[in-house]
């Protein structure tokens, strides 16, 4: 079968080569997957750059964190599976390649639908579903704020908060998307003014001078600050990207006059595994239900993969969306 | 009645003027206090120097806090007497001889040195709740520090040293280790960028579970890479006035937590009978000698202007708290 193997951490063109390895066969309580989609990640590529803090691996590897695919050979005492049902491979599993084996209690039934939309649910839905579920639980009516909107998974917040009855106030750098995503359900969309204070006016007016007590902040650096402007004392920012690759910085006057709080998103959350899977399983009948879509900017095979690392290495208009590798074609 | 006053904005020693003036006769439900001792705090001169958020209206007597004595009894107050030692509420606009508030509100003062009590209502508690209400401390806990040698720093060592939580103290100056060492501070090191691995060695990789910064800047997140993960930042002070910085990682991957500390809003969680108590717990600590400042210098209230130039200076140029007199 055909795989992506990264040798060394560099540049994708230099370290990671289109290969022919032996299929997997199943170990005993393990299922091997025929990968229908895989999604790329900014991370994916900070991962084969080795970006610092992203050096975790041996080498070599298949990079590729999510996929979904068909069952096509079982362990004696894999459960749960039969030949030919549609499964979520376990994060990390490594998806750039035609098939993966990984143990049968850590994947998770999938539902038949569009295979490139649903394999976004592991990361982006699952942290959006986190953020607003887990983390800052609004009441019915309550505003949250993020930025960073535009991303798959701050539009993945923006349908999952409206499920939940909560209202969304947007930020994002370019003036096109506020249709874009009012159209995707969000209630206000405000164009990054540049400075905290003019943002956060502008954010209050858009939501009647509303108490914010939550907000997403992927940008890191002055978004943080941003955040931080627009909500009220006792806040909690909660951070969970870093697009600008900055620190993330905090205003004196907000942690101080107003007592707010910045922590990270941790991802591992209360949730049990088990409790995981079935939230897994709810975003995905979300998207067959038309609830949850993410933008799509492009597909690739394995053998475009070097095209794919370079589309995603593009940003904001130039890249418009999510890659996605489909390994068998 | 001599009172500091200042009518501008501008630098502490040009704008800030003492005036003569008649203390106000107390009215039903209020006392005069004949003020013994105020101190000086970097806030008094951020307000006369109009730095944002500390835009007070004008004219304004500066002085967040005091000591003095009850000198003058308004109909209906009768859980004071005449000589009887009070700290005055919060922000009263200490600078002056005598000051006409409310009963309602004031706190008992013990006996003691006037100069050293005066700074009892702000920056002991500051140090105090920051140990009590975070990082659930226990007995052989650590926490980590920067600005160690301020005078919150040096209550935190204190206060610390008296529950036997174990203190990292970092500083700016290497001639501060041996001072703080003294003091109680159980690993001083100068800040830097290999801090987490100094604290490490000087530690023998002991967990740090609560991070305590007065810095801002590149120090937050310096203190933050020495800690455990999962721990808390507490922001308290704002010495170099740069935005507090959190790595990706320790925020993200790491799951540090950075907290704005306030203590008046820490004390907003508590019944008034609770905050009596924590008043009246760090008391009886100073009378029982255990909580100390470092007192740079102190000014008769004539000389104001002297007092002020002197609390404006930073570091070794400075020494401690400058503290007024009114005696």
């Amino acid at each position: 079968m055909k795989a992506l193997q990264q040798s060394a951490y560099g540049p994708p063109l230099e370290v990671v080569a289109l290969i022919d390895v032996d299929a997997p066969t199943p170990g005993p309580t393990e299922i091997v997957v025929e990968v229908e989609a895989a999604a790329m990640h900014l991370a994916d590529l900070k991962f084969i750059n080795g970006d610092p803090g992203f050096r975790w691996f041996e080498m070599p590897r298949t990079p590729g964190h999510e996929g979904l695919g068909r069952v096509v050979a079982l362990g004696d005492q894999a459960k749960g599976f039969e030949i030919g049902d549609r499964a979520f491979l376990p994060v990390g599993a490594g998806t750039f390649c035609q098939k993966v084996a990984a143990k049968a209690d850590d994947c998770t039934p999938a539902p038949e639908g569009d295979e490139i939309q649903l394999v976004l649910m592991s990361l982006n839905a699952m942290t959006a579903f986190i953020l607003v579920n887990d983390i800052s639980a609004p009441a019915k009516d309550e505003w949250i704020i993020q930025n960073g909107a535009n991303s798959s998974c701050g539009r993945f917040v923006i349908a999952i908060a409206k499920k939940r009855g909560a209202k969304t106030v947007n930020i994002v750098r370019r003036p096109e998307l506020i249709e874009e995503l009012k159209a995707a359900g969000a209630d206000a969309v405000i164009v990054d003014a540049g400075d905290p204070d003019a943002t956060a006016a502008l954010v209050k007016e858009a939501t009647g001078g509303a108490d914010i007590r939550c907000g997403f902040d992927c940008v890191a650096s002055t978004g943080t600050v941003t955040i931080a402007r627009c909500l009220r004392e006792s806040g909690t920012v909660i951070n969970y990207g870093f697009m600008t690759g900055k620190s993330s910085e905090m205003a004196f006057q907000d942690l101080f006059l107003k007592s707010i709080t910045l922590q990270g998103m941790n991802m591992s959350s209360d949730r049990t595994a088990m409790e995981r899977k079935a939230v897994l399983q709810d975003l995905a009948n979300m998207t067959v239900a038309g609830e949850l879509e993410a933008k799509i900017a492009g597909t690739y095979t394995l053998e475009q993969a070097q095209e794919a690392f370079a589309h995603q290495a593009r940003t904001g208009a130039n890249r418009q969306g999510k890659i996605i590798i489909l390994p068998n074609g | 009645m001599r009172v500091a006053r200042y009518s501008r904005i501008g630098e502490p020693v040009d704008v800030i003027e003492i005036f003569e003036e008649d203390t106000p006769a107390p009215g039903p439900g209020e006392v005069s206090i004949r003020m013994e001792a105020a101190p000086i705090h970097l806030a008094d001169l951020y307000c006369m120097r109009g730095k944002e958020h500390f835009d007070l209206p004008l004219p304004a007597v500066p002085g967040f806090e005091g000591v003095g004595r009850i000198s003058a009894i308004g109909d209906g107050v009768t859980e004071w007497s005449m000589g009887d030692r009070v700290f005055p509420h919060l922000a009263c606009g200490a600078w002056r001889d005598e000051i006409t508030v409310l009963a309602e509100g004031l706190l008992p003062a013990p006996e003691g040195d006037a100069a050293q009590l005066s700074l009892l209502p702000i920056n002991p508690p500051t140090s105090y709740l920051i140990l009590e209400d975070f990082g659930d401390l226990k007995e052989g806990d650590w926490v980590i520090q920067n600005a160690a040698n301020s005078n919150c720093g040096r209550y935190l060592i204190e206060l610390a040293k008296l529950r036997g939580i174990k203190t990292v103290n970092v500083v700016r100056r290497p001639e501060l280790i041996d001072e703080l060492t003294e003091l109680g501070g159980d690993v001083v090191l100068v800040d830097g960028d290999d801090l987490a691995e100094r604290v490490k060695a000087a530690t023998q990789g002991a967990v740090i579970k609560l991070g305590v910064d007065a810095v801002n800047g590149m120090a937050t997140e310096r203190i933050a890479s020495c800690l455990q993960d999962g721990s808390e930042v507490l922001a308290y002070g704002m010495l170099t006035g740069e935005p507090c910085m959190i790595s990706p990682d320790t925020s993200f991957l790491r799951d540090i937590k950075l907290i704005g500390f306030y203590t008046i809003r820490q004390f907003a969680k508590r019944k008034p009978e609770e905050v009596r108590k924590v008043y009246d717990h760090l008391a009886r600590l100073f009378e029982e000698g255990k909580l100390s400042a470092k007192i740079a210098g102190t000014y008769s209230l004539d000389n104001v202007k002297d007092a002020v130039a002197h609390a404006g200076r930073r570091g070794a140029e400075r020494e401690g708290k400058v503290i007024l007199t009114m005696a």
